[in-house]
């Protein structure tokens, strides 16, 4: 279970992070992007979509990264696949035919991907001072329940492991019509070192 | 001014840094990943190594690990999105001169490599 405390502090430390991201997006594609507060909780996998600001679940674009180390989990940058070619025109920055580019609109959405998912990760592992080890991130398009898979996200969780503590951030740069998500997915084996940080982290915050 | 050795497994950071390094008049080669960056440094002897750290095959760490035990002492400049404190001390440990966060901007970015080439001559001298 999460308390209000562990829930609120967690929400605010995500949100630094996904504040760094979405500057830094915003200087990427030149244009103001607008954040949401993000959302945390607890939830099964398989439920998951439901907790999630994502009009349409079924064809999407996704940089996925998973990570390890104090924690192990999956973080996904999300986007509507017309979203993924918006931005993407964006960045590559001249007017040809984007989706005629395939393995360059990827490229760069990966890229784009590693760029503001280290980001929001880098921002929780220096504030609750733990350290993640990143596979390289990978380009998909599938609907989500696909992206996020049935399997454990952690590999030593034994029991439930479909039950995951999520955090999701949505985003719109409303100039390009793009919508998406951050979402981290944490394996519930992490429960117990992730909320150790997070009341670490409250404490610090009370004594100050 | 100076031959400059860009390794990063994505072809977007490739292209784009590229650009950005050939706007400073410096010749660029590439390197996908550490293991043919290591080929390229022994057989191109850059002046300077621009180096990712999240790669496929030979990261950009164990690159800077590999560079240190085979003696190569070319100087090295990190580029990363990976801003955790650790990596970046980690890095800085194995010898690069400098560890910039992606998306890397060109002054900052002009800056490292011309402190890092001016370390370089002063070693040598």
């Amino acid at each position: 279970m999460l308390t209000n405390l562990q829930a609120t502090t967690l929400t605010e430390i995500i949100d630094t992070g996904v504040g760094r991201a979405g500057s830094i997006l915003g200087q990427l594609v030149g244009s103001q992007v607008k954040l949401h507060i993000p959302s945390v909780g607890l939830a099964d996998l398989t439920e998951l979509h439901e907790c999630l600001s994502l009009a349409d679940t079924s064809d999407l674009a996704a940089v996925r990264q998973n990570f390890s180390g104090s924690l192990n989990g999956r973080a996904l940058l999300l986007f509507p696949k017309s979203s993924g070619d918006s931005l993407a025109r964006q960045l590559i920055g001249d007017g040809s035919d984007i989706t005629s580019m395939d393995a360059e609109r990827q490229e760069t959405l990966t890229e784009l991907g590693n760029i503001l998912l280290n980001s929001v990760l880098g921002s929780l592992s220096n504030l609750l001072t733990l350290r993640f080890d990143y596979d390289v991130p990978v380009y998909a398009e599938a609907c989500l329940s696909d992206l996020l898979e049935t399997e454990a996200v952690d590999p030593d969780e034994s029991d439930d492991p479909s039950r995951v503590l999520y955090a999701n951030a949505h985003f719109d740069i409303e100039a390009f019509r793009v919508t998406g998500n951050v979402l981290i997915v944490f394996g519930i084996a992490s429960f117990d070192q992730l909320l150790t940080q997070v009341d670490q982290v409250s404490l610090q915050t009370a004594e100050s | 001014m100076a031959k400059i050795l860009l390794v990063d497994d994505s072809s977007f950071q490739r292209k784009n840094l590229s650009k950005l390094l050939t706007s400073m008049k410096h010749d660029v080669i590439t390197a996908e990943n550490g293991e043919v960056a290591l080929e390229k440094v022994e057989a191109e002897n850059p002046d300077l190594i621009l180096t990712d750290v999240l790669m496929p095959v030979m990261d950009g760490i164990s690159f800077l690990r590999a560079l240190r035990t085979r003696g190569l002492k070319t100087p090295s400049i990190v580029s990363s999105a990976d801003i955790q404190t650790a990596t970046r001390e980690e890095c800085l440990r194995l010898g690069a001169r400098a560890f910039l966060t992606k998306p890397v901007k060109g002054p900052e970015l002009e800056q490292a490599i011309s402190q890092a080439l001016q370390v370089s001559t002063r070693e040598r001298v």
